[in-house]
């Protein structure tokens, strides 16, 4: 699966590619962290970061395994199911350890969770408003 | 088929309420504490299986549309397979979201 990184189409209007979207849930976990900050509920800091970096882990993940698997011309490359589980249930050990340890806020995590949304909701507004 | 999920669902969905009813009286006897350790484990329990399901019909059925796109026009996969990943990924999150609550929700038992 080559990501090209080309910002548009072949018909003009812009095209999604990983990166960018990727750049955008970094932008979104900084501008989550960042507004914890400036409220300064600062016990919140740690769990939104950790949340923030399994979002992005969780994505970034997800886009290797299946960019492997469909990599192959005419096919799907076997053994990315196995890949896929393996990553599931590390993501459920992480949010387990992360909740049941008590060491993090579980609402700055759900927060930093959440900067995957908030990345999707900004990569769809910035090419809303480059396609105009 | 689709009465008959629905008529399992249904009959399921009474055993619950007739267990539920049963936990409750016994906990009623037993102390308030033990009633609500038994709607806590429920509500972990359906939360994380409600979310489950959904986000495992929603999973597949993007997977399905998207393999089904590709088969069907391979030059478009690079048009396809992003937003088919940030889909998988949104979904998974959603259940990730129940999960939290789940875990929460147990250690409050």
């Amino acid at each position: 699966m080559a990501d090209t990184g080309a910002p548009r189409g072949s018909d003009g209007a812009s095209v999604l590619t990983s990166r960018s979207l990727e750049r955008k849930i970094l932008v979104s976990a900084g501008v989550v962290l960042a507004g914890i900050a400036i409220v300064g509920e600062y016990r919140m800091l740690p769990g939104a970061a950790c949340g923030a970096a399994i979002a992005y882990g969780n994505f970034f993940l997800i886009r290797k395994i299946l960019g492997k698997a469909f990599s192959v011309e005419g096919g799907i490359r076997k053994g990315f199911v196995v890949q896929y589980v393996l990553k599931f249930l590390a993501l459920v050990a992480a949010v387990y350890l992360v909740v049941r340890s008590g060491r993090f806020d579980v609402l700055g995590f759900l927060l930093g969770l959440s900067s995957l949304f908030f990345g999707v909701l900004l990569e769809g507004l910035s090419s809303a408003v480059e396609t105009k | 088929m689709f009465r008959k999920v629905s008529f399992t669902f249904l009959l399921a969905l009474l055993f619950v309420a007739v267990a539920t009813a049963a936990f409750a009286a016994e906990g009623t006897a037993a102390g308030t504490s033990d009633s609500v350790k038994t709607f806590i484990a429920l509500a972990a329990g359906f939360g994380i299986a409600i979310a489950s399901f959904g986000g495992a019909l929603g999973q597949g059925r993007a997977i399905a549309a998207g393999l089904e796109g590709i088969a069907r026009n391979p030059s478009a996969q690079p048009k396809i397979f992003i937003p088919m990943i940030v889909g998988l990924a949104l979904i998974e999150s959603l259940v990730i979201y129940s999960l939290v609550i789940a875990f929460i929700l147990v250690g409050k038992m």
